[in-house]
C-alpha cells in the first residue's frame, strides 16, 4: 500500500477540525498504515499548528515557505506536487480550499481523484472502495478507485469523527527546501469579510431555519410566526438567499454562517452538506420535510415527513394557545 | 402540445422561460399587487423583454415567427402557472390585426413597440345587447381628412393602463350586419374619450374590498367615445372590411382562452388532488373516498377531452384551413374548454371545503378570470347557437 | 478588448420536474421519465460569460460532452445569448471519469483559442472536478467558487471566490485560465423568444474523437481509474425518530419535544 498524506488545513495557529478526521478516515483506508500529515504556511502559526499535529501524526512534513502564508491552492499545489511520492495516498478536508486544490493536484501527481467522500470500503489489491453521495446527498454511490499510481482524495468534512486521543508523539520533517519554484498564476490580494449587520444568528438559541420547502416568498412570514412564537430565529438555507428572500447574514452554511444552537428546526431543507456544515456543536435537530427521502432525515433527531406551509402555522397557533 | 414529453426543443424551451418568469412573478407577486392595487410592471417589463407578445407575428415584422402550436404550448404553460392575463391575450390579437390587415406604416410603427410591452387595448365587439359580434353602436363617420367615432365599448381589457387602443366601429350599414366595419387603432387618450372603471367585484366571505378583476391584474373598463376625432392613417385595412376581421379577431382569442382554460383547470385539480391526499379527517386522507375521487375523476376527463378539441383548433388555425371550419373549432374549443375549467374550479373549491375561501390557497382568485372566459368573446350558449346554425344547419334564431 | 470565452456545460437530470430514484438492481438512478436541463451551476457560468462579452466585446461559445439529447441545453444557452455551441459526441467517450471528460474538453480548448474558460462549481455528481483537472492539463492559473468577476486588463482579471463564513477570497488571475462558478454570482436572464427562434435554424458542430485528436487511452472506460459501481439509498440516521399520526397529533409530540429539549422560552 502506498503511503498515505493527510493534508491539514489551518488558520490562525489553530487546525481545522478535519486534521483529526483525517486520522479516522485514513485507517479506514488501512488500518495498518502510519499517516503523514502535510502542512504549508509559513511563520510562526505553522510551527504551532505543526507542534500540535505532532501529537497525533507520527510524522508531519512541514513546507515552510514565504508563497504559502496565505493558502493560495495553487502555490500549494505545486509544492505538494514538487514534493510527495507520486504514488501517495493523500487525504484533504473537502473544504472551499480543498476543492480548489484537490482536482489539479490529482493531474499533476497523475493519481486518481476521488471527491467528496464519506466512507471507505476497504481495499482489493489496489483497488480502493469507497462511498460518495450524488443528487445533494439523495443517492449514495459506491466508487471503487484505481489506486495503483496513486489517489488524491477529498473527505467530506464531519463524515469520520476526529482521532483526540494524541498519542502520536510525532516527530516534525521539515520539508521546505523541496518546495521549489512557487511562482504561480492567481495571487491573493485580501478577504473581505461578510458583512456584520443587526442580525446575528451564531449566537441563537433556537433557530428556525427554511429552505426552497418553503414554496414562495410570502410562505416566510408563515416561519416568521412560528419563531416568533418559539422566541427563536430566523434563518434559512442558501436557496433563499440566492432567491432573494432573506437576507445573506440569516445563511447558515458553508458560505454563510456557522451556527451552535440547542436546538435547530430545519423546515422544508434537504439537507445537503453545504447547508449542514454550518450546524456545529451537536444541536437537536428538528426536521420537516415533504420528501421522506431528504438528505436532513440522515442526521436529524426527529423527523416529520410533511407540508411546512400546514404544519408550521398549526404548530404555531399551538404553542399560542398553550403558552397562557 | 400538452403533451411535455413529446415537446420539440422549442417549445421546451418556451415552457422554460415560463417557468423562469413564474418564479420572479410567482403567485405571492401577483397576490400583493392586487391587495395594492399595482400594476404588475414586472410581469409586462419581462414580456416585453422576452417578445412573448410577438410569439407569432412574423419575423419581419419584428415578431418570432412561430405558429399556433407554439402558441398553445405558450398559453397552456402560461395558465398553468398562473400568469395568463386576458390583457396578454388581446395584445397577442393586436399583433395578429396589425400583420393581416396593417399598411406598411402602420406595422413599421406599431408592431416593435407592442412587442416591446407597450400595452394596446382592443374593443372590438360591443356586448351591450344580444352577444352579436357584429353588432356595434360605435360609429365612425368620415368627414373630409378625419373620422369621427361615436358609441360606446363595454369590458375592454386594460384601457386605462394602455396608450394604443384598436376599435372596430360601423363605417356603413346599420344593424347587426356582418358588412360595413373597420378597424382602427387610436393614440394615447383620444379627445373625448371617457373611461369608466367598471370593476366587477366577485364578493366572497373572506374579503370584504373589491377585488381586481383578475389575479393577473386585469381591469375592465367601458369607453364612451364622444365625438373623437381621429385622422384617416388610424384605419387598420380596407374600409368597410367587414366583420370577418372581427370574427378571426375573435377566432384567435377564443383559441387562445381555450387554451388557458385548460390550464386553469389542470392548475386547480393538480391542486384539489395534493389536497386531498393529504387532508385527513376521519383517519383517512378524503382522497380516499369515492365522494371525492369520482367528482376529481370527471372532471379531469371533461378537461382531457377538451384538450383533445383544443388541439383540434389550434392545428385548424395554424394549417389554415377554411375559414369557417376555424371559427367551428374555436367555438367548439372555447365551449368544451371553459365549462370543464369552470366544472374544475368548481370541484376543486368542493374539494378544498373552506381552504378555498383563503386567498393564499391560490383558487379563488382565479375565479373571475373562469367565470368570465365562458361569456367573453362570445358567451358559450351563442356558440351552441351559432354551431346550430352553421354546424347543423338549423333555422336561424331558432326560439327558445 | 475582445473576450473569446468557453463554458463547460452539462444537460443533468431536472430534479425540479423528476424524482431521483435508485433502479431495481441499483445499477443507476430510474431514466426512462427523467426530464434534462442545463445544470444550474453552469447557467450561472453563462449569464456571466455573456454579460462580459456584452461589456467588453468577443464572443461565448457552450460545449458539452454528450450525446445528442444534449443538443437541448446547447440550444438553450445559445437562445440564452452564448454566440456558438459545440457539441463533443463519440461512442469513446462512455464511461469517461472526470479527468477523461477534461481530457476531451481539453482537446477541444486547444482547437481555438480562448481568454477564459468557465465551468459550473459543480454539478448533479457534486464532484466539482472538471474545472480543476482541466487547468491544470492545460497550465491554466484555476479559481473555484468564483462568485465575482472584474477585468482588469487584457491579461488579468480580479476574481472573489467564496470561502468559509460567508467571506470573500480576492484574486488577482493571469489571463487565460479556468474559473469555476458559484451560483448567485448574478441573476440569469430569459430565454427571449427570438433567441429561440435565432438559434432554432442554427446547426450545432458535432466533434468526435479522431476530430479532437483524443487518443483512445486517454478516455472512455478503459481510461477511467475511477468506476461508480452502483447507487443505493443511504440509510436514515439511526437515531432519527420519525413522528406519526395525524397533524394534531404531530404538532402534540412536537410540543413536548421541544419542551423538553429547551426549544421554547
Amino acid at each position: 500500500m502506498s503511503r498515505l498524506f493527510a493534508y491539514i488545513s489551518h488558520k490562525g495557529g489553530l487546525a481545522d477540525d478535519t486534521a483529526l478526521e483525517l486520522i479516522h478516515a485514513a485507517r479506514k483506508i488501512d488500518a495498518a498504515a502510519s499517516v503523514t500529515a502535510v502542512i504549508t504556511g509559513s511563520g510562526a502559526d505553522l510551527d504551532t499548528v505543526c507542534t500540535e499535529m505532532a501529537a497525533s501524526y507520527r510524522e508531519v512534513w512541514k513546507i515552510d515557505h514565504q508563497a504559502l502564508a496565505y493558502p493560495n491552492a495553487e502555490a500549494i499545489r505545486k509544492a505538494l506536487a514538487n514534493i510527495l511520492p507520486a504514488d501517495g495516498i493523500v487525504l484533504i478536508g473537502n473544504d472551499t480550499l480543498g476543492m480548489d486544490l484537490g482536482p489539479g493536484l490529482s493531474i499533476k501527481m497523475d493519481s486518481s481523484f476521488a471527491v467528496d467522500v464519506v466512507d471507505f470500503e476497504g481495499t482489493d489489491g489496489s483497488t480502493l472502495r469507497l462511498v460518495r453521495q450524488e443528487y445533494a446527498g439523495q443517492v449514495s454511490t459506491h466508487v471503487d478507485c484505481d489506486i495503483s499510481a496513486g489517489a488524491v482524495i477529498t473527505v467530506r468534512p464531519g463524515a469520520f469523527r476526529p482521532d483526540e486521543s494524541r498519542v502520536a508523539d510525532g516527530r516534525v520533517v521539515d520539508k521546505s527546501g523541496d518546495a521549489g519554484d512557487l511562482r504561480v498564476g492567481r495571487r491573493f490580494l485580501e478577504i473581505v469579510e461578510a458583512e456584520v449587520g443587526d442580525i446575528d444568528i451564531t449566537r441563537s438559541e433556537v433557530l428556525v431555519s427554511v429552505g426552497r420547502g418553503i414554496g414562495d416568498k410570502e410562505n416566510i412570514e408563515i416561519a416568521k410566526e412560528l419563531a416568533d412564537a418559539l422566541g427563536a430565529d430566523l434563518c434559512c438555507s442558501r436557496p433563499i438567499v440566492d432567491a432573494k428572500w432573506l437576507e445573506k447574514l440569516r445563511q447558515v452554511g458553508s458560505s454563510g454562517r456557522t451556527v451552535k444552537p440547542k436546538v435547530y428546526m430545519a423546515m422544508g431543507i434537504s439537507g445537503s452538506f453545504q447547508h449542514l456544515m454550518g450546524i456545529k456543536g451537536s444541536p437537536f435537530i428538528i426536521a420537516v420535510n415533504k420528501n421522506p427521502r431528504a438528505p436532513v432525515f440522515q442526521v436529524a433527531q426527529v423527523g416529520v415527513v410533511a407540508d411546512i406551509i400546514e404544519l408550521m402555522p398549526k404548530l404555531t397557533e399551538a404553542l399560542r394557545r398553550g403558552s397562557r | 402540445m400538452f403533451d411535455k414529453s413529446k415537446y420539440s426543443v422549442n417549445q421546451k424551451l418556451i415552457k422554460d422561460f415560463v417557468k423562469q418568469l413564474s418564479k420572479s412573478c410567482d403567485y405571492s407577486y401577483f397576490l400583493e399587487n392586487m391587495k395594492n392595487e399595482q400594476f404588475s410592471t414586472e410581469y409586462w417589463a419581462t414580456m416585453g423583454e422576452a417578445g412573448y407578445i410577438g410569439i407569432i407575428t412574423p419575423e419581419e415584422c419584428g415578431g418570432a415567427g412561430f405558429r399556433g402550436e407554439e402558441l398553445a404550448v405558450f398559453m397552456y404553460h402560461m395558465a398553468r402557472s398562473t400568469l395568463a392575463s386576458y390583457q396578454l391575450m388581446t395584445q397577442i390579437v393586436c399583433c395578429e390585426l396589425l400583420t393581416k390587415f396593417g399598411t406598411e406604416k402602420q406595422k413599421k410603427k406599431f408592431l416593435p413597440e407592442i412587442i416591446d410591452g407597450k400595452l394596446c387595448s382592443l374593443a372590438t365587439s360591443d356586448l351591450h345587447e344580444g352577444m352579436n359580434l357584429f353588432e356595434m353602436n360605435v360609429t365612425a363617420a368620415k368627414e373630409g381628412k378625419t373620422y369621427t367615432l361615436n358609441g360606446t365599448k363595454s369590458y375592454v381589457f386594460g384601457a386605462k393602463e394602455s396608450d394604443r387602443l384598436i376599435v372596430a366601429a360601423r363605417t356603413a350599414n346599420k344593424d347587426c350586419e356582418k358588412e360595413g366595419i373597420s378597424l382602427f387603432i387610436l393614440i394615447g387618450e383620444a379627445d373625448g374619450i371617457e373611461l369608466t372603471p367598471k370593476e366587477i367585484n366577485i364578493r366572497t366571505t373572506v374579503t370584504l374590498e373589491p377585488e381586481f378583476m383578475t389575479i393577473t391584474g386585469d381591469r375592465v373598463y367601458e369607453l364612451r367615445f364622444t365625438n373623437v376625432e381621429i385622422p384617416l392613417e388610424s384605419r387598420i385595412g380596407e374600409e368597410n372590411m367587414g366583420g370577418q376581421v372581427v370574427q378571426e379577431a375573435a377566432d384567435l382569442l377564443m383559441i387562445m382562452m381555450a387554451t388557458a382554460a385548460v390550464g386553469w383547470g389542470d392548475y386547480v385539480l393538480e391542486k384539489a388532488v395534493e389536497h386531498a391526499k393529504k387532508r385527513v379527517i376521519f383517519e383517512e386522507p378524503i382522497g380516499s373516498y369515492q365522494a371525492v375521487q369520482h367528482p376529481l375523476a370527471r372532471a379531469k376527463t371533461e378537461l382531457e377531452l377538451a384538450k383533445l378539441a383544443v388541439g383540434r383548433a389550434v392545428m385548424a388555425y395554424q394549417s389554415e384551413e377554411d375559414k369557417e371550419d376555424i371559427s367551428i373549432y374555436a367555438g367548439i374549443a372555447k365551449y368544451s374548454a371553459t365549462e370543464a375549467s369552470y366544472t374544475a374550479f368548481d370541484v376543486s373549491m368542493q374539494t378544498h371545503g373552506g381552504y378555498s375561501a383563503d386567498r393564499e390557497t391560490g383558487i379563488i382568485t382565479l375565479w373571475p378570470m373562469v367565470l368570465l372566459s365562458r361569456i367573453i368573446p362570445l358567451n358559450n350558449d351563442v356558440i351552441l347557437e351559432k354551431y346550430a346554425e352553421a354546424g347543423l344547419g338549423l333555422a336561424e334564431g331558432a326560439i327558445s | 478588448m475582445n473576450m473569446e470565452i468557453l463554458v463547460c456545460v452539462k444537460s443533468v437530470p431536472d430534479t425540479e420536474e423528476s424524482e431521483i430514484e435508485v433502479n431495481a438492481d441499483g445499477s443507476d438512478i430510474k431514466r426512462d421519465d427523467l426530464v434534462y436541463t442545463i445544470n444550474e451551476w453552469d447557467n450561472y457560468a453563462v449569464e456571466e460569460a455573456v454579460e462580459l462579452v456584452d461589456e467588453h466585446g468577443g464572443s461565448v461559445t457552450v460545449v458539452t460532452v454528450g450525446d445528442d439529447q444534449c443538443e437541448e441545453v446547447l440550444r438553450r444557452e445559445m437562445a440564452m445569448g452564448a454566440n456558438h455551441g459545440l457539441l463533443l459526441m463519440d461512442d469513446a467517450f462512455e464511461g469517461s471519469d472526470g479527468k477523461g471528460i477534461a481530457n476531451i474538453l481539453k482537446a477541444a480548448v486547444e482547437k481555438e483559442s480562448y481568454d477564459l474558460i468557465m465551468t459550473g462549481a459543480q454539478s448533479d455528481t457534486g464532484a466539482g472536478q472538471v474545472g480543476g483537472m482541466l487547468a491544470a492539463l492545460l497550465d491554466y492559473p484555476y479559481a473555484s467558487l468564483v462568485n465575482s468577476i472584474e477585468v482588469m486588463d487584457e491579461k488579468k482579471l480580479k476574481v472573489g471566490r467564496e470561502i468559509e463564513g460567508g467571506n470573500q477570497e480576492m484574486n488577482e488571475i493571469d489571463l487565460p485560465c479556468v474559473l469555476s462558478i458559484q451560483t448567485g454570482i448574478n441573476e440569469p436572464r430569459y430565454v427571449t423568444i427570438r433567441g429561440i427562434r435565432k438559434v432554432s435554424s442554427v446547426e450545432i458542430p458535432t466533434l468526435g474523437a479522431s476530430d479532437l485528436g483524443v487518443s483512445g487511452d486517454s478516455v472512455g472506460t478503459g481510461a477511467a481509474r475511477v468506476k461508480r459501481i452502483d447507487y443505493f439509498l443511504p440509510e436514515l440516521g439511526k437515531g432519527t425518530e420519525m413522528l406519526g399520526g395525524d397533524t394534531e397529533e404531530i404538532v402534540e409530540k412536537l410540543i413536548g419535544i421541544l419542551e423538553a429539549k429547551g426549544g421554547l422560552k
